[in-house]
């Protein structure tokens, strides 16, 4: 544990684990005008180091001899590695302009996933030898090789498709009555069980199981060693079918056409594919060492992955072909792995309320408690859920892709190079940290929250979301799209232009967060909860590695209640998928959650528009919503010399 | 019979707003209570009359309007004369539509021009209205503002687009703004919040609902007004508390049922009475729903509507 202490008039800062001392003075809210991201080339966030400065290459090379003689440092290369006093050159202390509260980024923590250690996985394998036939003994195959599975595992009986049957008397024999049967669990209580495979018997177990979450905007896929329960690897890709429609809705209407399901099944299948073929390449491994699969996905994402008809999903009342979907075998869906390979999908609720929220709810806990919680997925979809162990109302908000990337100019993934650490000082100069502290390239979703709240507080967002004109700033220019705001000029960044955000940008951000923000609180008029009733707020949402709460509260997208009561779980589904890879009574769990849900149609709802109009604004129209916020806004407005918030 | 009981707490009262030069102002709002409610509060200004005048005249097809006015509707500053001299309205509304950019496009100094001719002519407070193109109205409006920094003036429609250029000019020469939104009440707030941010104080604004003529919205507009009263006057909200002001005239008078001729439209009664019931229908309701300023175009609704205040008011 190091402290800290920025010179001349800010407080010890602690900085709990290794860190720059940019991103300490980041985390403390203290402004250092560093514009490549952390990059270590701008050579803009100078800094002195009092007394004896830790080495580092970087600020040498960029400082020169003299300055890093004289204590000079880059805050976004040196370490902070023992107490010290750093001096941020005077012409930047004006930062105290704007009070900034500090931020609160919370990190995810995935989920309670792996480390349970749990020995129940959804597929099942166990070694048969039935008794060979004899003319005393002359039972058929299949009985045989049933009570073979029962003396071996116990449990209930098997059933068996007539394909699989068809080889079985064949197999059975090519082997020597010798086998290894695969068993995958299902059924609303998961005690089901069918044969899906049957292969030599003395073959290792596979190694691997492999959990997914398949989004709208992108994909992500864990490999999970089912043995110890732990993540051996994660990779995530863009979904392939984005170019055919960044929504669900146009998904479904391309889907509708001649061939157009079958494209869009096809493309992410192979994407999967894909990502599990990198992920067993990265652990040393190969295909056969996958033993199983488990998807979440939206009810759009799974009708689509499983080829069903999504046609019905989009027309008034909104049906989806099934709730919980048949298991198939792995590689009759196309995936290239073992024959008895089951692939599982999680179950979804209504036609907008998914898989990814059942898995996501999984994962949170939600349903084991008493505390009443909201659940958030930040996603393109915006599904929500509030209740506890006892009762659970579900919605989803269509919020758009803002938060994703998707729908703002220089949006990206939550990948290198991406914008995430946002907040400007008096003289509307930005600072900015990327992911990997890599030279900046687009902004990433938890950058757009803090890029949108920055520049609110900054005064160069006003309360409607449009971007002030007339400042005293080059960063502020009218653009081919209204007006906009320079974060990172060309030579700082990794591309060949601006790196800006834009009015239209920060329009979609609105809508987005208006549409969270109106979607939580139908639920909550509905469920007759209050805001301080709210025990708890989990938010998911693979959009950043972590989420600045105090800016999310800021921009009107959470609710404005005590900071402690926030968990930020990551990408839920990915983590919900994981524990029903491990385990077949967590999937089951899944399956009771799911039947639990009731889903409240925003759609028909008729206040939902009028919340929405209302949340349009910063933080929102009814400024008592949020009152720390009131606080800060009040404390700025004090502060700035007109005594007004805008010219 | 039990006598109903039913108690309303009002918590908050509508803000009182100056409208006019010292000497010949004109105050609107104060209610304390919802509209007319008399037994439960006190509404110490009547609501207002303003009577519209057109710089581009009043178009084709006025028949009813032309027999009242006759030759002065060719020069807005005779029909404002004409107006204030024979139906005595609180207020003249000039609706300057010669400045809009797809009709004559007059320039801000014509605009201006007009603004002071009839300003010579009358001795009650001004309503300048705009032409509704965002753009041009923050650039006519502006003008009108400076060149009338003796005459407080009362602007509009001040939007969401436009609301920083002629708020700017207002707060400096002193006018009261009207600050129009499409007819939901979480817009009319935001603007609101945004014209306070820009320093304008609540006793300079009024807002502007959004008329839907009768058979055209006008249910939406009254539950709208309804809101803001509720909101302004239970639920503590203050910043909903502006008064209401009703552009009654140019929603109801563009219809085609108002202008329609006997011969083009046989069953839908004698022209001359027909707009002006159309005008005092919507103008009535908009009362009922809390409007502190209407504006008309027929000196025949003004009378209707001054009478139905009266009569309300009576004890
Ligand atoms: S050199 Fe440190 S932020 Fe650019």
């Amino acid at each position: 544990m190091q402290t800290v202490r920025f010179l001349p008039d800010h407080d010890k800062t602690t900085v709990g684990r290794p860190t720059t001392i940019l991103d300490a003075a980041l985390a403390a809210g203290i402004f250092i005008p560093a514009q490549c991201g952390g990059s270590g080339t701008c050579g803009k966030c100078a800094v002195r180091v009092m007394g004896e400065p830790p080495e580092s290459g970087q600020s040498l090379a960029v400082l020169g001899r003299e300055r890093y003689a004289a204590g000079w440092r880059l805050a976004c290369s040196t370490d902070i590695l023992e107490d010290m006093s750093v001096e941020i050159p005077a012409e930047h202390a004006r930062s105290a302009a704007c009070p900034h509260p500090p931020a609160r980024p919370i990190s995810a923590i995935g989920g309670a996933a792996a480390s349970e250690g749990f020995s129940d996985p959804p597929c099942e394998r166990c070694r048969v030898t039935p008794a060979v036939p004899t003319r005393e003994d002359n039972t058929n195959d299949l009985t045989r090789l049933v009570a073979g599975i029962k003396r071996a595992t116990g449990g209930e009986d098997v059933s068996v498709s007539l394909p699989l049957l068809q080889q079985i008397p064949g197999i059975l024999r090519k082997h020597n009555w010798d086998v290894e049967a695969c068993l995958a669990h299902r059924g609303h209580d998961m005690r089901r069980r069918r044969l899906v495979g049957i292969c030599p018997g003395g073959r290792r177990n596979p190694r691997f199981a492999v959990a997914c979450d398949i989004g709208t905007t992108s994909l992500w896929a864990s490999l999970l060693d089912i043995e110890t329960g732990r993540e051996v690897g994660r990779s995530s890709a863009m979904n392939p079918q984005t170019p055919y429609g960044s929504d669900v809705i146009s998904r479904i209407v391309y889907a509708g056409k001649k061939d157009g399901g079958r494209t869009l099944q096809r493309i992410v299948i192979e994407a999967v594919d894909g990502l599990i073929d990198e992920l067993v390449a990265a652990a040393g491994g190969d295909r056969s060492a996958v033993g199983h699969v488990v998807i979440a996905g939206n009810t759009v994402m799974s009708h689509l992955l499983l080829g069903l008809e999504t046609k019905y999903l989009q027309r008034a009342p909104y049906v989806p072909a099934a709730g919980v979907y048949p298991d198939v075998g792995a590689r009759d869906l196309g995936l290239d792995l073992d024959p008895e390979a089951p692939l599982f999908v999680f179950p979804s609720v209504a036609s907008y309320v998914g898989g990814d929220i059942v898995a996501g709810v999984l994962a949170s806990g939600l349903c084991r408690e008493e505390t009443v919680t909201l659940f958030i997925d930040i996603g393109t979809n915006g599904e929500i859920v509030l209740g506890n162990g006892h009762w659970m109302l579900t919605a989803s908000a269509s919020a758009g892709p803002a938060f994703e990337g998707g729908g703002v100019r220089f949006g990206m993934g939550a990948s290198v190079g991406a914008i995430e650490g946002f907040f400007i000082d008096g003289g509307y100069e930005p600072m900015i940290t990327t992911i990997g502290r890599r030279p900046p390239v687009g902004i990433c979703g938890s950058g757009i929250i803090n890029v949108t709240a920055g520049l609110f507080y900054g005064g160069v967002l006003l309360p409607n979301g449009k971007i002030r004109e007339g400042l005293p700033t080059c960063r502020v220019r009218q653009g081919d799209s209204g007006m906009e705001y320079v974060l990172v000029w060309a030579a700082d960044a990794a591309i060949d232009e601006d790196i800006v955000i834009t009015d239209v940008d920060i329009e979609n951000v609105m809508r987005a967060k208006a549409a969270l923000f109106a979607g939580y609180r139908s639920l909550m008029d509905a469920a007759g909860t209050g805001m301080n009733e709210i025990g708890r707020v989990i938010i998911s949402g693979a959009f950043g590695n972590f989420l600045d709460i105090e800016n999310a509260v800021g921009i009107g997208l959470l609710p404005d209640i005590e900071r402690d009561r926030f968990v930020f779980i990551g990408n839920g589904s990915l983590a919900g998928a994981t524990l029903a890879a491990l385990s077949r009574s967590r999937f089951r769990e899944g399956l009771e959650i799911a039947r639990g849900m009731t889903n409240v149609e925003l759609s028909v709802d008729p206040g939902y528009m009028d919340r929405y109009m209302a949340a349009v604004f910063l933080p929102h129209t009814d400024i008592d919503l949020f009152p720390t916020v009131k606080k800060t806004l009040a404390a700025y407005l004090h502060a700035s010399k007109e005594g007004t918030l805008a010219p | 019979m039990a006598q109903l009981d039913a108690q309303i707490t009002y918590t908050g009262a509508v803000t009182a707003v100056t409208l006019g030069p010292p000497g010949r102002e004109v105050t609107v709002g104060g209610e304390t209570s919802y509209p007319f409610h008399l037994f439960e509060g006190s509404m110490p200004h009547r609501p207002k009359i303003a009577l519209e005048v057109i710089d581009t005249g009043p178009g084709e097809g006025f028949a009813a309007i032309d027999s009242v006015f006759g030759d002065a509707l060719n020069d807005p500053a005779s029909w404002a004369k004409k107006a204030v001299g024979e139906h005595k309205p609180d207020l003249i509304c000039l609706t300057l539509f010669g400045t809009d950019p797809n009709g004559r496009d007059d320039p801000p100094a014509k605009a201006v021009q007009t603004v002071q001719s009839v300003l010579a002519e009358i001795d009650v407070p001004l309503v300048v209205w705009g032409s509704g193109n965002e753009t041009k109205d923050a650039a006519v409006l502006k003008a009108v503002a400076e060149s009338c920094q003796e005459t407080p003036l009362v602007l509009g429609p001040v939007t969401d687009g436009n609301y920083k250029q002629i708020g700017a000019s207002a707060l400096a020469y002193g006018h009261v703004v009207i600050a129009s939104s499409p007819i939901d009440i979480n817009l009319a707030k935001q603007l609101n919040i945004l014209l306070e941010n820009l320093g304008i104080p609540a006793n300079r604004i009024l807002i502007d609902p959004t008329v839907g003529g009768l058979g055209y919205g006008f249910e939406y507009t009254y539950s709208v007004m309804e809101r803001i009263r509720i909101a302004a006057l239970t639920a503590g909200d203050e910043k909903l508390r502006s008064p209401l002001f009703c552009h009654v005239a140019g929603e109801v008078w563009k219809t085609k049922e108002a202008r329609l001729t006997a011969k083009d439209a046989p069953l839908l009664g004698d022209p001359a009475v027909r707009g002006v019931l159309m005008e005092s229908m919507t103008a009535q309701g908009m009362l009922l729903a809390g409007a502190d300023v209407l504006v008309l175009r027929h000196p025949e609704t003004a009378r209707l509507m001054k009478w139905f205040i009266d009569e309300m008011n009576a004890q």
